[in-house]
This record gives C-alpha cells, structure tokens and sequence, in this order.
C-alpha cells in the first residue's frame, strides 16, 4: 500500500472495517491482510509505514466487503499474527 | 565556622586518628545507641526477652522457609521501590538511601541536643546574608501575578517529570537516557525550572541510568547541574548532597576538598550527610586518611557517627589493602556501641569479593545467619557485581543460589544484568538471567502482553554496547532453550535495525533465514530510510545487494517508497540497479514505477507505462494511487484514455469479478475519495468524463452504480447521477406566609372565633405551632386539650416533636395514638420518628422503638439521616445496655432500614469494650463480620488484647481476619495494634514481613489517628519503621509527621527531620517544604531552603480537597475570589458578608475585585457597602481606575447622576484616568435632563484629558446641544451649531464633525420641531457653505429609522447626498455587521444606486445577508454579478458558501479552502502593500 495516501482518512466508509493495533513489527500488510483473508475478502489493508524510520506503528485498518465478515472477525476472541497477539476492534467513524 | 576544607588541606594527625576517635567517643556523643528501637534490635528477640513473649507463636508467620528475617536495604542497580505512588496518579517520590533507618533514630533522638541544631543554625545565618534571598522575594512581590502563574506552571512540570520518570521506574526499574533527556530538554526549552525539579533530575543521573557508562552519567549531571544553574534554580544543601550521591554512584573520582571549595562559593554549609558522603568518597578512594580529617571535623561537631559511616570505613580500609582493619572496624563499632548491622556486613562482604576471596564471603554469610542478620536479594546482587567487575565471575554461582528471586526484586535483576552489560560482562548478566525462575517471569510487567519474551532489555543493551554478533547468536539460542523467550533473534534484529546496525542485522537476518523463520522485504526499510535521506546510492545499492543476497526480492513498496526517492529519475534508478547486478523483477519495478508517477499526477506517463507493459498487475494493486493521481489532474482525456485502457487490456482486471467490476469500483474509489466541494468543482468535467466512457462503451455493473449514487446525493451533485446511470450495465443488471403573631393573641383570637362558632383549624393549629416554637409544652398541651375536636395531623406531628424533645415519652406516645385514630394512614416526617425512638430507647420501651421502626418501614418512610440511628445505639452501648442494642440493631437491619456499616455496626462492639470484656468484643467484631461483612472496631479490640497478653485470642483474630480478609490486611492490622500499643518491636518484624507492600490509605489512616490524639512518638516511630516498606510514600509519611510538629509548634523535631528527609534522598514535594517552611519561620528559625509559595496565594488553584488545611481567612478568600472569577456575584457577596461577621479582613486587590463584579452585575447598593467596609478596613482604600469607571457607568445607569459626577470628581482628583465609555453615559445623561451646567462642568475637567483618552470632541458638542433641546432653546442649539460649522472648527474638518448622535436622539424621542429646525439647519449647511455632513447624517438617520419617505425627500432636496460616498460607505459597513439590518441597506441602495460602483458594497451586502440568513437575496445578488460579471472575492465566496450550507443547500461553486481569517488577514495585505 502506498505510504503517501493522506492518514487523515484511513477508513473508507462503506467498507465494513476493523481497527487493528499492536502488530508486531515483523508482519507487514501482506501478512495482516493474509491473516485476516480467513475471515473474509479484505477488500481494503491500510499499515501506515513511517517514512522517518522504516517502521510502521501496529495499527491497520482492515476493510471487509461485508458486515458478516467483519463480526466472523470478531467473534473470534484472540487473533495472533507472527506469535503475537494482535488487538482488534471496529473502527468506529465520526459521523 | 572553622573550614572543613582549610583542615583537609593541612596533614592530618600521626595519631591512628580513626581507631582512637570511636572509643574516645562516648556513648551520649555516639547518640544513645540504647534508645527504645533505635539502634537495629537483634531481628529475631529471644524467647525471654520480650514481655510479650507469647506472641513469638507469630514467628512462623513471617519467617520464610530458610528462616531468615528479611529486612530492606539501598539497590545497588537502580532504585526499585522508589517512588512509591498512590492515589490518582499523582506521582511520588521516595529515592531510597543506603543508610539504614537505625542512623535516622539516632538523629532524630539527638535531635533534640544542641550540638546537632548548632551545625543547620551556622547555615542559615550565612544564607541569610546572602543579597541572593533577598532578591527573590523581592522579585516575588514585585511580579506577584506573573509568579502565580510561573508557579503554577512550576508545580505542573515538576508533576508531569515526576510521573514520567517514575513510571518508568515501576516499570522497569530504571531510567532511559532518552527519557531523561527528553525531560530535560523540554525543562530547558520551558525555562523556569522550580529546585525541587532540578532535585529529581539531579538523584536520577546515578545508578537509576544502568545503561549509560558511569562515566557518561557524571557527565550528563555536570551538564544538568550547570544549564539549571544557568536558568536560575538556586542549589541549596539538598542538592550538593544529591550531587555527592551521584558521584558514589557512579564511582566519580573528585576531589573533596574542591567539592567543599564549591559549597563555600556558594555559600552553603555542609551538613552531617554532606560529611556522610564525603567520607565514602574517600573511602571507595581508598583514602583513609581523608576519611579520618573528616571524622575528626565531625567530632569537633559533635556529630553522632552512625552504621553508615563504620560500614563506609570498611570498605575504605579494604580499598586500601587492608583488610585486617577493615574486618577489626567491626569490633570498634561494638565498642562504640552500635551492634554492626546488614549494611556492614555487606560492605564487608563486596570487600571480600573485590578480592575473590570466596571463602570469607561464604564464612561470613554463614556466620550472619547464626547472628540473625540476613541479606536481601538485592545485597547479594551486589556482591555478584563485585566479584564480576573484579574478574571472579566464577562465584557468582555460588551466591545466585542463595538468592531467593522474589517478585518484588525483579527489576533489581534486570538492572543488575544491564549495570554488567554496560561493564561487558554480558556472560555473568546472561547467567542470571537464566537462573531466574520460570514460575517468577509469568505475569511481571515486561511478560504482560506477550508471553514469553523475558530478556529483550538484556539484549536490547547487548546491541547498543556492540556486543559481537556470535555471543548474541549465542544468548538467543539459550534464551529460546530456556524457554524465557520465543523470538529473540526477531527483537535482536528489530534493535539492530533501529539502531540501523547494518553488518549486525544481515548476519542476525542470515541466522534466521538459517532457522527457517521468513524474511520480509521491509525488514530492511529501516536500514534504507537512512541512505535514503542522505541521498546515498551506494547505501542504497548496498541494502538492495543484502537483500538479494538473503533471498529477499524488493517488492514495490521497497522500490517506490525507499529506493526511487533517492535518484533523479527511475530510468536512472533501473539502470543503476542494473549496473550494480541486482536483478530487477520488471512487474515490481513497473508497479513502483505506475505508482510513483500516478501519485505525482503525471497521467501521460502511466497512461504509456500501461499501454506499453505486459505485466499482469491488477488494478487493486495500484488503486488508490491512480485515484491520487486522476484527482490531480485535470485533463479528462487522459482520464478517459486510461480508464479505456483498463477496461480493454485484460491484463490489469483478470481478478474474477472482471473489468467491469473493477473498473466501476474504481469509479466508486474515485468519487468517494473526493470532498463535497471537490466534486462539485469538477462537476463539469466528471459528466464530460462519464459521458466518454459511455462512447467507449464501458460498463459498470448496477449495485456499483447504486454506491456512486449514495455518494453523488451526499455530495450534493445529484445533477451527476444521470450521466453516470448511462453507464449501467443493462446486462447485469406556591407557598403562604405564617403571620407572625405572639401566642396570646392568637389565643385571644382563638377564643373569639369559637364563641362566634366559626371554624378555628387553621388559627389552632398556627397557635400550636407557635407554642412549639416557644418550646412551651404544657400551654401546648392544655391548648390541645381543650380544643381536642379540631386539631389536625399537623398540629399533632408538631406536639409530638416537642413532648420527644422534652423527653415526655408518655405524652408523645399519647399523642402519636391518638394521630393514629384520627387516621391511621398519616405519615409523620423522618425526623419525628427517629425522635420517638430515641426518646423511647431513652426510656427503655425498647419493644415501642421496634414498633416505631417497623411502622417506618410499612409506611415507606423516607429517611434521610441514617447516622441517628449510630447515635441512639451507641448512645445505649455507652450505657451498656446489651440487649437495647442488640436488639434495636437487629431490627434495624432485618427491617433493612440501613445498610450495614462499620459506624452502624461499631456500637455492638463498644458495649463490651465499654464493660472491658475483651473476649465478648472480639466474638461481637466476628459475629458482625459473618452477619455483615463488616469488622467493626478490630483495631480498639486488637489493642486491648495486647494489652492483656490474651495470646490466644490474638491468635484467634488474626486466624480470622488472615482468612476472611487476606494476609496482609491482617499483618497491617496487627502492625498498628502493636503499634498503637508501643510494642514496636514486634510491629518492626511484621513491616518486615518479606513481600509486605505500602497500603496508602491504611498508612494514611494511622497517620491521622495519630495527629488527631497528637501521639508524637507513635508516628515517628511508625514513620522510621516505613522506611523500607515497599512503595510508600515518604514525602506523604514525613508530610504528616510534620503536620503533627506544626500542631505542637515543635521546631526542633521538624528541623531534625529535614536532616533526614535528605538522608533517605527524598525529594520533598512542594507542600511537604511549605508546611517546614512555616513552621521554622513561625519560630523565627531560617529557612534553609527557597519556600515554595504558599499555593493558595494562588487564586486559579481550586482544589477542595486541601481546604481543609487552610485558616478560616484563607478559605473565604479562595472562595470569594472563585466567585468572582466565576463571575457569580451573589455568591461573592454572601461570602464577603460572612466574612465581615467573622471580622475577617481582605487586601485591597480582594475588595475592588468584589466590588467591580457587583458593579458589572448592576448591584450598587452592594458594591458600595463594600466599599465602605473597605474604606473601614484599609486606610486610604479608593477604587481603582476600572473599578470607579464601572462605578460611574452603574450610577448612571440607577439614574443617580450627583453621585456619578462625584465620583468623576474624585477620580479625576487622585489622578486617575477614567474610562471613555463613563464619561460619554454621564455627558449623555446630562443632555437628555437638559443639564448644560453640569455638562459645561465636566467638559471642564476632563479637558487634558480628552485627547490621552480618545472622547470624541463632538461629544461635548453634541449633547450641549441636545440639553439646549431639552431645554426648549430650539434657537440657541441651531446658532450653536451653525456657528460651530460656519466659522467654529467643524467646518474645516468635515469629516470628523458628524451630528449623527444629535439627529438621532431628537428622532428617536420625537421632538418634531427640533427635528425640523435641525433639517433646516442642515440643509441650509449644505447649499449656503458646502457642508454635506450634516444633512448626510441627517438622510441617513431618517433611513435608520425606517422613515424612508423623509430620507427620500431629502434626498430629492438634497442631491448631493448621493455624493458623499465615504460617509455612504461607513454607514453600510457599520450596518452590515449588525443583524437585522439587511432592510437599511436595502433602501440605502435602492435610493442611490451608484454607490455600488464601490465594489467592496457587495461584500457588505452578502454579510449582511449572511447575518439575516436572507438565501433568497443572497442568490439574487449572486447571479447579478456573475450576469455582470463582477469579480467574487474569496471572502464574498466563503460568506455565500456557509450561508448556503447553513440553510442545507448546495454550492454551486469551489468553497475557498482557507479560513475566512486567512483570506481576512490576506486582504488587509493586500491594502497596505500598495502604500
């Protein structure tokens, strides 16, 4: 994913999508996307990567195409990604 | 006072100075070692030695298995249980010193002795004469409110340092150097920093930074010591100790003598811990002969040499090779008195290991224990530290088995690994680790959120210190053995990458690679970002070799974000890569490539890069880009021609759904991502786009289409939604006052009314009322008696109160049954019923109490006041009556009239407390706590059956409480019975139970109780024992301590234990130095210190939970000047009232803060009364200049116009400035009561002031001229004017003559003749001498008004009005800012207008239109200038746009991005740069 689309927007409103955070650092969005494929056809993976240091900061936006998708995710109560366990919410919007 | 240094300098005495100088001493100058508990007891006390012998049953409690008492002592790596906190989040301090807490006993016992005063006294006098103290007070009265807020900004940061560096230190145990730094930076960069801040930086640059080189930590304190300097913080004794401190720490070589060189420049006096810590400087030297002139001087002190200092000589002897003497200062200390102790024995001990003799280590700790004398963990890790850094790391197995590896030790472990990191003794650090238990790494604070990584600080540290890449391959392979970690070569590499350690991170990733673990093409973006930067292809080239080298291919990610960026164009970077012999995957570089240039917008290119590829990338990949890219560019060819070509070209949609999915949902993508008024710009050229796509026959599918509607509707362009529909897919598709009237009367009238047989209820039962209130029961009753018939409920309730009150329980009871009768439904108020049964309990009607509870309870009754019922109960246990209580609480609870509480359920307790039948009180305390949860009055019990010795039952209880509420809750309520009970002894050995953690609120409990009964001796005891408890509190423990010095006035004891406030390294909090502060000046003492000011001087801090604290005076002030800040102007006045009836008298700044928020508020009467309590209060007191201004306007405004000039008058005296704004209400006042004198007056005095204080000139003219009016002098006001304007000054300066004001008041007061006189007068102005103001004015007024027709004639009279466009213009510009006005302006132009050949008209109107939300008319205008094509500024633009979005409708045009104050501020440049 390009790190040049603007951060300020992460989420596209009409996919249903979970906030995910504390990734480790050795998974990048092809892992987390390979990861949460299980649940679902991820239509959209945003892992911001900071340009300063080469890291990302362990959160993505994970856009499912639907609804159904998104709460098979969240029944799940662990996800792990690279051993470590990731947290997983929906994001919520402002409007 | 003689120099310690000046001795230093001259050769010491031949005499064996140190041996001779602790048998010369005698035992008072040694300071009573024999003191109750102050030097360490013997832990363990013999079976005989305690009268309490029996309570030894308790040992097994809190032996642990090896049966070893354990005790606390200093870190050596870090300071774990530091800063110990509590409460919310407010953060803590407590550094913990080395010297054990029997030195402090001995101080503070002496503390009462002279010499030791002596030494602090000598200080002060020197610091008073220091000019130095005298400016800062100075200053400080001088910027009295710029220090408030400094201050406050002060205590902010010193609590926002605080909690960062103690968060750390809970954590971790430690401190980073980044932290640190960050704090002191951001210090720096605020200035201002307070001394307590630069005390917190200063303690923290010792062992609490394990990671930094001894050396680079005195380095970084020299730095902070000299920058705070620099910024002003004044060093007290405090903090040179703290600097000595940090020099022990970190083992810095200094010279002593020049140290106290230092102290002197500065003026400040060394104390007992200064000499303290330059003994151990010496000594860790080797210098036992600088250590004895220093002994020697504190001799001639008379200062008690303590453990510390014996344990110190100890090492200093061993450092000087001699270690017979070294072992013999053992014996001396005994001779001397003092037993040694733990700290002796370890120095002994890091001695022996410094020397590697492992087998007196061994000896010696074997003979500790036969002595009861035992190690922590934390003593044994620092003999690890000695032998390692001796280079005997082959004992450190021998005494790791003897630690225990408690919880609480866990970031002493972790310190103690970095401390030998940083020493390169990476082996010995990873042996520790490994023997740490298993069970021991779950759950601890670096385990928390993933299992099993202990040891990322170890490694972490190994490749900061460039520990060689084989050893870390090394310690990852035993760390995944032994199971502590999963991942370690992953965290390796993840430190090696951010310390961008290339050589390491290959050879770490060639590892991994070895282990089968994955690796990722942006594992080397970190080491890329920094080539990256410095534009250094090599570097780049470098990287990229690695990662083929490794199996890596560089995915497009790698290549467009990390690699491109550095060379000028791709082209270049392909070719260079190419050269270097990196194999280029074309479809990756392709990907970049079409990334890159579609996020720069440049459509060409990626519309060649895709017709001319042959990679089958799908379009997803590159989505979001093109979209960046479509929106950047405006050419829709391109647009088109690209979409076409993903349409056409199967390469870029061979995902299933096919083209025509793909390629709508990047239509969707586009039109989502735009803004509102993004689509709405580019309206015209999205329907130009989709009407091309339509001819080249692109398809989208239905639902797709129904998304880009939703969007198109919420982007207001609904006007789209049928250009895009052409590309569906077919296919697919109140209350009354009592008269107050004496009783007799009523009576008279009562009597009256029944012999004319009228109804007498209400008079009855007013009578009654009033009886009851004159607490006149028998008339009260004869009364009810004899007009029984007609009494009501309400007369009854209040007969019964009374009879309850006089304790005639018959009558009450009487009374409520015949209430009863009358109507058995009736509902008495709570608080009659918690009166009968009190009254009835009183008696020993026990079962009518019950009753009565009961009937409260079928009634419903709502009670309010619960603690009565404690009152009744505890009022019978007082009596001892055991079945009354029992009984009564039974009912109350089983009727569930109050929840069971301690307080409700204590009365079952004290009824055999009372009686002293212990036994029964303890079985009743049980009893409650089965029944209730509750244990009520445990303490009071547990006390007592100390007192007696009943072993047993102590045991019983403990039993109890252990089970029900925990171990520790029964240790602390046993710690405070003993206590209580002046067993401190045994209260010592259960503090010291291992694992024991600080309870702040029990603490703070005991704390109070003992201030509350003033037990001196029981707190400082309790403060002493605490020491070394696990996260307490210190600063709050001496807080409180000294809370109770301050009670008992007793400065000595308050002085003695700032000593020791800085013994045990703490730093005191602001409050803690305040109350010390005022207690030494309350005595006339010197402060040794800079007093914090006294926060409530403050008043912007509101923090109800201290006001207690504060003297009544206080309180009322703080809660006045709230009020008026609060602008609450009742409220302030009813606290300024009681103030006064407390005779409670404010400065002069409180009063005219008052008084000016009464004037604001419009209350008069009250601002003056203030004023002339004020007046009463402070000699000389006068209002200030705002304050008399708000007075004058308030006069005027009452319409007390005297007044008013008076206060001018005296204003105007004392050299003030009024306001303008008071000077215009009262001229103004004058004109309309047509009062030309007083006006005339005024004009007078304010003469030389009217240019400093802009009055407008015209108002003396204009209201001169409107008294005229008033006064029916029609003629002299017109000759007073026309004068004025015909050969006066206004007549030359036409512009600033305006009798607006004038025109407007005889128009708004209809004086028709004067207006009409005054229209003359105008016009003859206007057509006799060229005088256009006036009749403009005039014309304009008229229009104000609404009388259009009036403005019209004139007009037509008058033609050149039209001509005088600047006045035309100020007037629609005035206009235009207000609501409601868009109708004047309206008319304004409709009768001229050519004025709108001023552009800037339009911007007028369109605010006004906005102000009027008049969408109709703002549209109008709208469309007029885009018909006459009038430029739209951005502001003109930005009004329309908001009016239109506020009424919900779309914007026909791009919304100016910036801020209407961008495009404001933007203008105004605009005007001036011309000029």
């Amino acid at each position: 994913m390009a790190a040049r689309v603007p951060w300020r927007s992460p989420a596209v409103r009409y996919l249903a999508t979970v906030f995910v955070n504390r990734i480790p650092w050795t998974a990048a969005a092809n892992e987390v996307k390979e990861y949460f494929s299980q649940f679902g056809t991820v239509r959209r993976c945003f892992l911001p990567f900071e340009k300063e240091t080469g890291f990302h900061k362990g959160c993505c936006w994970i856009g499912f195409s639907s609804e159904e998708e998104l709460q098979r995710t969240l029944q799940q109560e662990n996800h792990f990604i690279d051993g470590v366990k990731v947290h997983v919410q929906r994001q919520k919007y402002r409007r | 006072m003689v120099s310690l240094r000046c001795c230093l300098a001259t050769p010491p005495p031949r005499t064996a100075l140190l041996r001779a100088l602790p048998r010369r001493m005698d035992r008072t100058a040694l300071g009573a070692p024999c003191l109750p508990g102050g030097t360490r007891a013997p832990s363990r006390t013999p079976r005989d030695a305690s009268p309490r012998a029996g309570l030894l049953w308790l040992r097994g409690l809190w032996e642990d298995p090896k049966g070893r008492w354990m005790g606390g002592r200093e870190p050596l790596f870090g300071a774990p249980p530091l800063l110990g906190a509590h409460g919310a989040g407010r953060g803590t301090t407590c550094v913990r010193a080395p010297e054990s807490f029997r030195e402090s006993a001995i101080s503070l016992n002496l503390s009462g002795n002279a010499p030791h005063v002596g030494i602090v006294g000598g200080v002060r006098s020197l610091i008073n004469d220091a000019s130095l103290y005298s400016t800062v007070a100075q200053k400080k009265s001088v910027h009295q409110e710029e220090s408030v807020s400094t201050y406050k900004k002060q205590i902010d940061q010193f609590d926002w340092a605080l909690t960062r560096l103690d968060n750390s230190v809970r954590r971790t145990g430690r401190i980073t150097k980044t932290l640190l730094q960050d704090i002191f930076h951001e210090i720096c960069r605020s200035g201002n920093p307070s001394s307590n801040l630069a005390l917190l930086l200063l303690r923290s640059c010792g062992s609490l930074l394990p990671e930094l080189k001894p050396s680079e930590r005195t380095e970084f304190v020299h730095r902070i010591w000299d920058k705070l300097q620099q910024l002003g913080v004044v060093y007290d004794i405090s903090h040179y100790n703290a600097l000595l401190k940090v020099y022990l720490q970190n083992e810095h070589q200094f010279s002593p003598t020049d140290f106290l060189a230092k102290m002197e420049g500065a003026n400040i006096q060394p104390n007992r811990v200064t000499y303290q810590r330059l003994i151990a400087a010496y000594c860790n030297k080797g210098d036992i002969e600088g250590a004895s002139k220093i002994l020697g001087f504190m001799k001639t002190k008379d200062l008690p040499v303590t453990e510390i200092v014996f344990s110190t000589l100890v090492t200093g002897h061993a450092r000087n090779g001699d270690m017979q003497n070294a072992e013999n200062i053992l014996s001396v200390m005994r001779e001397a008195g003092i037993e040694p102790g733990p700290d002796t024995y370890l120095a002994l001990l890091n001695a022996y290991a410094e020397k590697g003799d492992i087998d007196h280590v061994k000896q010696t700790l074997e003979m500790m224990e036969k002595t009861d004398n035992y190690l922590m963990d934390r003593d044994l890790m620092q003999i690890v530290f000695s032998f390692s850094k001796a280079g005997y790391p082959q004992y450190v197995s021998e005494i790791l088995e003897r630690m225990k590896f408690e919880r609480r030790y866990i970031p002493d472990v972790m310190n103690l690994c970095l401390s030998l990191v940083t020493e390169r003794l990476e082996d010995v650090a990873m042996q520790i680790l490994v023997s740490c238990p298993k069970s021991l790494l779950e759950n601890t604070q670096e385990n928390a959120s993933n299992l099993n990584n202990f040891g990322n600080f170890f490694l972490q540290h190994c490749v900061t210190m460039n520990t060689p890449f084989n050893k870390l391959e090394e310690f990852c392979e035993k760390l995944k053995e032994e199971k502590l970690h999963v991942a370690p070569l992953q965290f390796t590499l993840y430190c090696a990458l951010k310390a961008k350690k290339t050589a390491l991170a290959t050879d770490l990733m060639k590892a991994m690679k070895e282990q089968k673990t994955p690796i990722r093409p942006h594992y080397f973006w970190p080491l890329l970002t920094g080539h990256q930067k410095d534009k250094n292809i090599q570097g780049i080239i470098e990287i990229v070799k690695r990662m083929h080298e490794l199996g890596v291919n560089p995915d497009a990610e790698t290549y467009g974000n990390y690699v491109f960026p550095a060379f000028d164009n791709i082209k270049s970077a392909r070719t260079v890569l190419q050269e270097n012999g990196c194999p280029v995957n074309d479809d990756i570089l392709f990907l970049a490539e079409l990334r890159n240039e579609a996020i720069n917008g440049n459509l060409e290119r990626v519309l060649s890069l895709l017709v001319s590829s042959t990679s089958s990338i799908d379009l997803s990949s590159f989505r979001g880009s093109l979209v960046l890219g479509f929106r950047r560019s405006d050419d829709i060819n391109l647009w088109s021609k690209i979409t076409e070509q993903l349409y056409t070209d199967g390469h870029y949609c061979q995902a299933p759904p096919g083209p025509t999915e793909a390629v709508g949902y990047f239509l969707y993508n586009l039109i989502d991502s735009m803004s509102d008024s993004e689509v709405q710009a580019k309206e015209e050229r999205l329907r130009q786009y989709f009407h091309q796509l339509k001819k080249m026959n692109i398809a989208i599918p239905e639902s797709i289409y129904k998304g880009i509607r939703n969007r198109l509707n919420s982007h207001h362009v609904p006007e789209l939604i049928k250009d895009v529909a052409l590309l569906v897919d077919r296919q697919t598709s109140g209350s009354s006052k009592i008269l107050v009237e004496n009783s007799s009367d009523l009576e008279q009238k009562l009597e009256n009314l029944k012999t004319e047989n009228r109804p007498i209820g209400d008079t009855l039962k007013q009578l009654i009322l009033i009886l009851c209130s004159e607490e006149n029961m028998q008339k009260a009753l004869e009364i009810k008696t004899k007009y029984e018939s007609d009494m009501v409920v309400g007369g009854y309730a209040a007969l019964i109160s009374l009879c309850c009150r006089h304790d005639n329980v018959e009558d009450a009871m009487n009374l409520k049954q015949q209430v009863e009768r009358m109507d058995s439904s009736i509902t008495l108020d709570p608080g009659k019923y918690i009166g009968l049964v009190k009254v009835l309990v009183k008696h020993g009607r026990l079962q009518d109490a019950i009753n009565i509870l009961k009937e409260i309870k079928e009634k419903d009754v709502l009670l309010k006041d619960r603690t009565a019922f404690f009152h009744i109960l505890n009022e019978a246990a007082f009596l001892g009556e055991v079945e009354t209580v029992k009984q009564l609480h039974e009912a109350i609870m089983t009727l569930g009239l109050a929840k069971p509480s301690i307080t409700l359920c204590s009365p079952l307790v004290t009824l055999h407390l009372e009686k002293d039948d212990i036994p029964a009180a303890l079985e009743a305390t049980i009893d409650c706590y089965k029944k209730y949860g509750v244990m009520p009055r445990i303490h009071e019990v547990l006390c007592k059956l100390i007192e007696k010795g009943e072993t047993d039952l102590i045991q019983k209880a403990m039993d109890f409480v252990s089970q029900e509420q925990g171990e520790m809750t029964m240790l602390y309520d046993l710690f405070f019975a003993f206590m209580q009970t002046g067993n401190y002894k045994e209260a010592k050995k259960i503090i010291e139970t291992p694992g024991i953690r600080a309870r702040p609120g029990k603490l703070q409990w005991f704390c109070e109780k003992c201030i509350s009964n003033n037990q001196v001796e029981i707190l400082e005891k309790l403060v002493e024992l605490t020491q070394k408890l696990f996260e307490c509190d210190r600063d709050q423990m001496y807080y409180n301590l000294l809370t109770l010095c301050k009670e008992n006035n007793d400065w000595q004891r308050a002085d003695a234990i700032w000593t020791k406030i800085q013994e045990e390294n703490i730093i005191p909090r602001q409050k803690t130095l305040k109350l010390l502060g005022e207690i030494l000046r309350n005595n006339n003492q010197d402060v040794p210190f800079d007093i914090p000011m006294l926060w409530y001087d403050n008043p912007l801090e509101a923090d109800p939970q201290h006001s207690i604290d504060l003297p009544p005076e206080a309180v009322l002030k703080k809660e006045l000047m709230t009020a008026c800040q609060r602008k609450k102007s009742e409220d302030a006045y009813a606290i300024f009232l009681e103030a006064q009836k407390k005779n409670v008298v404010f400065s002069a700044l409180v009063y005219s803060t008052v008084i000016k928020l009464l004037l604001a508020s419009g209350s008069l009467d009250e601002a003056l009364n203030v004023k002339n309590i004020a007046e009463t209060h402070i000699k000389g007191f006068t209002l200030n200049d705002a304050a008399n201004s708000l007075l004058i306007i308030t006069q005027v405004r009452r319409d007390y116009l005297k007044d008013a000039l008076t206060t001018l008058t005296t204003a105007l005296e004392s050299h003030q400035v009024p306001s303008p704004l008071s000077v215009t209400r009262l001229v103004q006042a004058f004109a309309l009561k047509g009062d030309k004198e007083n006006i005339q007056v005024i004009e007078k005095m304010v003469h030389d002031l009217q240019d400093p204080i802009r009055l407008s000139r015209m108002l003396f003219i204009n209201n001169n001229a409107l008294a005229e009016i008033k006064n029916n002098n029609l003629d002299a006001a017109v000759e007073y004017l026309e004068s004025l304007f015909t050969s006066g000054p206004l007549g030359t300066d036409k512009q600033q003559s305006s009798i607006a004001y004038l025109f407007r008041k005889v128009i708004e007061e209809q004086l028709e003749p004067a207006t009409e006189k005054l229209s003359i007068m105008a016009e003859r102005l206007a057509n006799q001498f060229a005088i256009y103001r006036p009749v403009t004015d005039l014309f304009l007024e008229y229009l104000h008004s609404g009388r259009v027709d009036d403005a019209r004639a004139l007009l037509q009279r008058c033609g050149a009005i039209a001509e005088q466009t600047p006045v035309l213009l100020g007037f629609l510009l005035k206009n235009s800012k207000i609501q409601g006005q868009t109708h004047v302006l309206k008319s304004l132009l409709e009768m001229i207008p050519d004025i709108t050949a001023n552009l800037e008209v339009y911007g007028f109107l369109m605010r006004s239109f906005g102000l009027d939300s008049d969408v109709a008319s703002a549209n109008a205008l709208y469309e007029e200038m885009k018909a006459k094509s009038i430029k739209m500024d951005n502001i003109f633009l930005k009004q329309y746009a908001a009016l239109l979005k506020n009424a919900g409708e779309p914007v026909p045009f791009t919304e100016p991005p910036e801020s209407f104050k961008f495009y404001i501020e933007q203008s105004k440049k605009e005007v001036q740069a011309p000029s």
